[in-house]
């Protein structure tokens, strides 16, 4: 067990590795009533499918990490929810792009539910018999999504930005898709990918190690199988998007823009450097097209666009991009002035006395997530990847200068930007 | 978590202590009665007020302000408790104590002061906000599932003094003149009743000093009158047609209980057990048994009194499924539950109790409802109020219970008529 301590945070974690290698921080939060685990496995929408005993690639239908997220739960024909409320629990559980994630908090029996989790993770007790009253209940939560016009532009945007990477595909899947699946597939898929050395377990609490580990490393976890995950190679993918625009006519009254650039992806850069790229590129972003921008006060007055205007950045080993959106009474006007202002992006004027603002105000978003116990594990988990502490990230923050930040504006050309417009449908 | 209930020159203040957190909540709040002939312009003050001031002239300066001011968090929000308006202004800041600069606290405060003192009204800003207004309720069509429950609301609250959205009123935006925001402030100054509140881990006798030098509202004292005493009886189901790819079910449950009523937490808990908990006997039968939906969900409204069952179905099953919620609820009242979901009601309250205490936001709250509603404030005493509840109590309260009204915003069939004709 290895101890770090933080004291211009005051924080402390404690890290240690349990059984077939199982990552394990715990992030020591005294005070606290709450104690909140996450447990990640590598699986996310876009892996498509794992090599066999013979290493040959076999396919999965698409939206089965979102599938198999739903089934962890069936423990011998009975939903084990009901096991972790009973021990004053709430688990539950969410599938993003690159990963699976199993979370439960709780104010009591802390090492009885985490061992739980573990268990239900590792050693799944599902059967045909659900997996086919499962894909009703799927069927239901995609049907709720295609009601919804801003997710409807989200997956389009996503499917204009990329030619062929498998971030194209639903993380629901399809009905097709949904109707595919099978017992024997979603149990291959967890044993390549829901293997210890690959996952990683946070847990934020109050609770001290010595206890807790000493449990937790009397859990035997499965040995790897001869399953593994079917490599993932992003350079198989153009730098520039597929479609550059797109008009949906939608059951709106409120048409909107959301725009997305396509950025590189470098495989071969350490976690620490990844950081610092995403750290400037927000930066960046901020300074020149965030709330406190010249542009931003433009449009607003110039009524392009309205409160619901923001800027997301996802940024993973295998893929990252970066949206800019707004609901708009002038979608063409907004979309045009947005592309242009992008256009330019490395002949803006950056000054230091903006960057030492946003990097204030980093620093004081930084502190403030330490009181949220959900994003704190969240980014630990992101970011323990090649053994960075996300409690360093104040650090790489400091080292941060102009340059950093005009070094990103050349990942902004013009055939990385794609957009979709969804106005409303003639009647 | 200790509350220390002071005052601001006559002004109540709540004083709250923690020292679990690294940051600080400063909230203030204005009540006046939700009226119709008010509402529009106040939330349209409001929204004014979030953008800009005369010491930050443009929404831009304003929010460079923030960030150097290591990214505090300020928000203004309108809402409502009863036949109460709310108006909030709140920032929340890291603990000066986290960072090396004497001056921090000073700035927090002469910033916030300034946004309740420092007023800028003008043209081009109420006619931006005008039209964010527009834009949110125009944008409250888009989502299907939130527009459901937008129509299901103006059917369920038609001829309510709850009906009042606490944003305004859709048709009135465009006649609110500059005049009507400035008798609007000057009343919320003058007239409305206001609390301050700070949560977190500071020196009482400082923050004091300081917010006494900022602030002196002529309000001396909490409202108490919240309640409408309205009867809901039972009324025809609507039915509305729309091109979506999933039926949105609404039922309504008159409980006739509401805050402070003896039976209140006996309610909490069956509500707990019929649909509100994650492991609820509706999630059970809806979704685990017969795989009808993927969301179902009931929720209590302790001003009305009302219980809000929702879901999503395809159409073949809604009527299935308005009979399968009917037969949850008479199987609690008959007692045919088991003693395991009793406990998994009960305990999913008890950690929802719990980890309320460690959401600094969630600290402002709970003094409220200790000093509006004599809400005991320890969270023993509230565990306590919880686990007296018993079967027998659960049984009763389900038993008292009415269907009153039941709405569906679902595809075209031969037997409804469109939206537009319905309206």
């Amino acid at each position: 067990m290895k101890k770090h301590h933080y004291p211009k945070l005051n924080e402390t974690i404690y890290e240690t590795t349990l059984d077939q290698g199982l990552k394990t921080i715990l992030i020591h939060k005294p005070g606290f009533a709450k104690t909140y685990v996450s447990l990640s496995a590598p699986l996310g929408s876009i892996h498509q499918g794992y090599l066999d005993q013979d290493n040959q690639k076999v396919k999965t239908p698409s939206g089965l990490a979102h599938f198999l997220e739903h089934k962890i739960f069936e423990n011998e024909a009975r939903d084990i929810s009901k096991d972790f409320s009973l021990d004053e629990a709430q688990i539950n559980a969410f599938t993003e792009h690159h990963q699976t994630t199993y979370l439960f908090s709780a104010t009591n029996h802390i090492i009885t539910n985490t061992k739980r989790l573990i268990e239900m993770f590792f050693y799944p007790k599902f059967s045909q018999k659900g997996v086919e009253k499962e894909k009703d209940i799927i069927k239901e939560e995609l049907n709720m999504h295609l009601d919804d016009p801003y997710y409807l532009q989200y997956q389009r945007l996503i499917k204009n930005i990329y030619h062929h990477h498998p971030i194209k595909e639903d993380i629901l899947g399809t009905e097709q898709s949904i109707d595919a699946m099978d017992l024997k597939t979603l149990k291959t898929m967890h044993q390549a990918y829901y293997q210890p050395q690959a996952s990683q377990l946070i847990i934020v609490s109050a609770m001290e190690p010595k206890a807790l580990f000493e449990t937790l490393n009397t859990i035997k976890l499965p040995q790897n199988t001869a399953l593994k995950p079917w490599p993932f190679n992003p350079s198989d993918e153009p730098s520039s998007v597929a479609k550059s625009h797109e008009t949906m006519a939608l059951d709106v009254q409120m048409p909107s823009v959301l725009l997305g650039i396509k950025l590189p992806v470098d495989k071969a850069a350490t976690q620490a450097q990844r950081r610092k790229d995403k750290i400037a590129l927000t930066m960046l972003f901020d300074i020149l097209f965030g709330k406190g921008s010249d542009l931003y006060e433009t449009w607003i007055s110039h009524g392009l666009i309205n409160d619901s205007y923001g800027l997301d950045i996802a940024y993973e080993k295998d893929f990252a991009y970066l949206l800019i959106g707004s609901e708009s009474t002038q979608p063409q006007k907004f979309l045009k002035a947005l592309q242009k202002a992008l256009l330019e992006i490395a002949q803006m004027p950056l000054q230091s006395e903006a960057l030492n603002r946003i990097k204030k105000g980093m620093h004081g978003s930084f502190i403030q997530g330490l009181d949220n116990m959900e994003s704190l594990a969240y980014q630990f988990c992101e970011t323990l990847v090649d053994d960075f502490i996300y409690y360093d990230t104040l650090d790489i923050l400091n080292t941060i200068e102009l340059d950093d930040l005009k070094r990103q504006c050349h990942h902004i050309q013009r055939d990385q930007i794609a957009s979709v417009l969804v106005k409303p449908k003639a009647v | 978590m200790q509350l220390s209930l002071s005052t601001i020159h006559k002004t109540p203040v709540h004083f709250i202590q923690t020292d679990k957190f690294k940051r600080l909540h400063l909230s203030i709040r204005f009540f006046a009665l939700l009226d119709e002939k008010t509402v529009t312009a106040r939330y349209l003050m409001l929204a004014m007020m979030r953008a800009k001031n005369k010491n930050f002239p443009t929404r831009k300066a304003l929010a460079r302000h923030l960030e150097g001011l290591y990214d505090a968090n300020y928000g203004a929000q309108a809402t409502k408790l009863g036949r109460y308006h709310i108006l909030q202004y709140a920032i929340t800041f890291i603990n000066p104590a986290m960072i090396e600069s004497a001056t921090y606290q000073k700035q927090i405060l002469d910033f916030f002061a300034s946004i309740i003192h420092d007023v800028a009204f003008d043209a081009q800003i109420l006619a931006e906000e005008k039209q964010f207004l527009k834009d949110y309720f125009a944008a409250e069509y888009s989502n299907k599932t939130r527009y459901a429950a937008k129509r299901y609301y103006d059917h369920l609250y038609q001829d309510h003094p709850y009906n009042i959205h606490p944003f305004g009123i859709e048709k009135q935006i465009d006649t609110i003149t500059l005049a009507d925001i400035e008798k609007a402030y000057h009343a919320m100054m003058t007239n409305d009743k206001i609390v301050l509140s700070l949560s977190g881990d500071f020196d009482e006798k400082s923050f004091q000093m300081d917010l006494e030098k900022r602030f002196n509202f002529s309000a001396s004292k909490l409202p108490k009158d919240f309640f409408i005493q309205h009867a809901f009886t039972k009324r025809p189901p609507i039915k509305e047609t729309l091109d979506v790819s999933q039926e949105r079910l609404f039922m309504t449950l008159n409980t006739g209980i509401t805050y402070g009523d003896p039976s209140y937490f006996s309610l909490v808990v069956m509500n707990a057990m019929f649909g509100e908990s994650p492991e609820s006997l509706l999630f059970e039968t809806i979704r685990e048994k017969h795989a009808m939906a993927y969301y179902v969900h009931s929720a209590y409204a302790p001003f009305s009194g009302l219980i809000t069952v929702s879901s999503g179905v395809k159409k073949a099953n809604v009527e299935k499924a308005q009979s399968l919620i009917k037969t949850t609820l008479a199987a609690i009242a008959e007692g045919n539950f088991s003693d395991e979901a009793f406990s998994m009601a009960k305990n999913s309250l008890i950690i929802q109790l719990k980890q309320s205490y460690d959401s600094l936001k969630s600290l402002p709250n709970k003094g409220l409802q200790h000093v509006l509603f004599n809400l005991p404030l320890k969270k023993e005493i509230l565990l306590e109020k919880l686990n007296r509840v018993r079967k027998e109590d659960v049984i009763g309260v389900a038993g008292g219970c009415q269907w009153v009204f039941s709405y569906v915003l679902g595809g075209n069939d031969d037997e409804k008529t469109s939206l537009s004709q319905a309206e």
